[in-house]
């Protein structure tokens, strides 16, 4: 069928005289609306993505504007009688509409993604703020359960002590060998309390991050050890020069204390106890170790090793409340580290731990 | 008892609710033989009370000052800090020795302490032994070595 011109005939449901004035209308005007509206998106969008590069795609689109605005200009000079009766008579029509529509889909797009990632960040922070409060809250339970404990634990402690000091004579060698195994327990319980707390504490703490000197805080931790567990005494500890790594100080310190207390703990049934400390540097950090002689443990349970209240030797041949590797994992993991370890049953046991590196000196 | 020593000048003031703790802690000072006059409370509401004189220590006046004050931190109503906060805030109180005698060994509670006018803070140990070394050091000290603002002795 051929395009509904005016002069050959009145368009069907139009008015013949309003038919070159509507062709007019849709065939320019239109084009260079979209155009206009076109490049008027892409500077808001550009300006909300910030990233300035779109802007070559207004420049193209005020060009072809240009162009179609000209194209109205003829019009209005010759009237319109002249008016484009359909696309397919002028092919840029065709073009300009269909650029804009596909720069303002191709935005459109691009910052729905935007979007939709910001989104997907606010929400993730939200949950992560939501985990740490939560967290929060369990620790400080630990905390204000573990400080209570306390109170009932001083109590049996006293009371027991009281009563071996002021009526031993009314108890006889049983009554009294009870007493000291209610008073062991309630040691050990004391114990297990402290060192609930420290756990606590380490993952309460502010950090404060400086340069380490791993070497003495290996001696200092050691020194520690020393005044307060007798079976230090045989111990041959051997401390390789140690590479510098980053962390806080105390809370590495207080890590280096448990692992050297158990290497110690596991190597004292042997005739040379042996402990020794090492240190190398990797890509993705140092990573020290803490190796013993010592009796060692079956690798099948190494994933156990660190988590809180896990022992993998009974009280009475190895004491220890379990609390000490989950001490270290949880000081290591603050550090954005690992701790792991190899053992053989009867000939051993190396931890490692990975804290991160010492900012470059060469520089 | 309560009746006739709250009328009278206390040495010390043990304001602690757990009745173990302030037996063993009482149990401790005694036996130092120290010849000191001691008295218990049970909450922090009542421990201002008795110092400041008010209903019911009416008979009692802000002037009779105890010679030191053992303050636990974990108290019903009015809690230790609290405590602290109206002894060291108010200049007829603030004289009053005050030892914070607390299971809780935070930094967060020994610095809140201290920035409110306590004279020291101690962790009570959990082990009778150290706990009743502890108790007895700081009576040794604060009743026995330091010159208090006290009352003078009668």
């Amino acid at each position: 069928m051929m395009p509904a011109r005016p002069e050959h005939g009145p368009a069907p449901t139009l008015g013949h005289r309003q038919a070159p004035m509507l062709n007019a209308l849709f065939f320019s005007l239109l084009p260079l609306a979209a155009l206009l509206g076109s490049a008027a998106y892409t500077l808001v969008a550009t300006y909300r993505l910030q990233d300035w590069r779109p802007v070559l795609f207004v420049g193209v689109l005020v060009l072809m504007a240009v162009h179609q605005g000209n194209e109205l200009l003829v019009f209005a000079e010759s009237g319109a009688g002249d008016a484009l009766s359909g696309f397919g008579e002028y092919p840029e029509t065709t073009a300009n509409l269909l650029a804009s529509a596909a720069t303002v889909l191709l935005l459109r797009f691009v910052t729905r993604e935007r979007d939709l990632s910001e989104q997907l960040r606010s929400l993730t922070g939200r949950l992560e703020a939501r985990v740490q409060e939560r967290t929060q809250e369990l620790e400080s339970f630990a905390y204000s359960v573990s400080h209570d404990l306390r109170v009932p634990l001083r109590a049996i402690d006293g009371y027991t002590t009281l009563l071996k000091q002021n009526h031993a004579d009314q108890l006889n060698d049983e009554g009294r060998r009870l007493l000291t195994v209610v008073r062991e327990n309630t040691q050990t319980m004391g114990a297990l309390i402290d060192d609930l707390l420290t756990l606590s504490r380490l993952s309460r703490c502010e950090m404060r991050t400086e340069p380490l000197d791993m070497n003495a805080l290996v001696q200092d931790a050691y020194d520690d050890l020393c005044r307060t567990d007798a079976a230090t005494d045989g111990v041959d500890l051997t401390v390789q020069p140690l590479p510098p790594a980053v962390g806080d100080p105390s809370m590495v310190r207080r890590a280096l204390l448990d692992l050297l207390s158990n290497a110690v703990k596991f190597s004292r049934g042997k005739a040379t106890p042996r402990v020794e400390v090492r240190g190398t540097e990797t890509a993705e950090g140092v990573v020290f170790s803490v190796h013993d002689n010592g009796v060692g443990f079956d690798m099948d349970y190494a994933d156990k090793l660190f988590g809180v209240f896990e022992r993998l030797h009974d009280e009475a041949e190895l004491e220890g409340t379990g609390v000490g590797l989950a001490i270290v994992d949880r000081v290591v993991r603050r550090h954005d580290g690992q701790a792991w370890a190899e053992s053989t049953e009867g000939t051993g046991t190396t931890v490692y731990f990975s804290l991160p590196h010492a900012p470059n000196s060469d520089d | 008892m309560t009746s006739t020593i709250a009328t009278r000048p206390v040495d010390l003031l043990l304001v602690e609710d757990q009745p173990s703790d302030a037996e063993l802690t009482l149990r401790a000072l005694r036996a130092l033989d120290l010849g000191t006059r001691l008295h218990r409370i049970k909450d922090g509401a009542e421990a201002l009370d008795f110092v400041f004189g008010r209903a019911p220590y009416t008979d009692r006046s802000v002037e009779d000052a105890p010679g030191l004050i053992l303050l636990d931190l974990k108290l019903p109503k009015v809690n230790g800090h609290e405590v602290l906060r109206a002894l060291k805030s108010d200049d007829r109180t603030q004289q009053i020795p005050v030892i914070v005698l607390s299971s809780s060994g935070e930094r967060s509670d020994v610095e809140r302490c201290y920035a409110l006018g306590a004279n020291s803070y101690v962790v009570k140990p959990v082990d009778f032994d150290a706990f009743t070394q502890t108790v007895q050091r700081i009576g040794t000290y604060w009743l026995d070595l330091s010159e208090g603002a006290g009352p003078c002795p009668a």
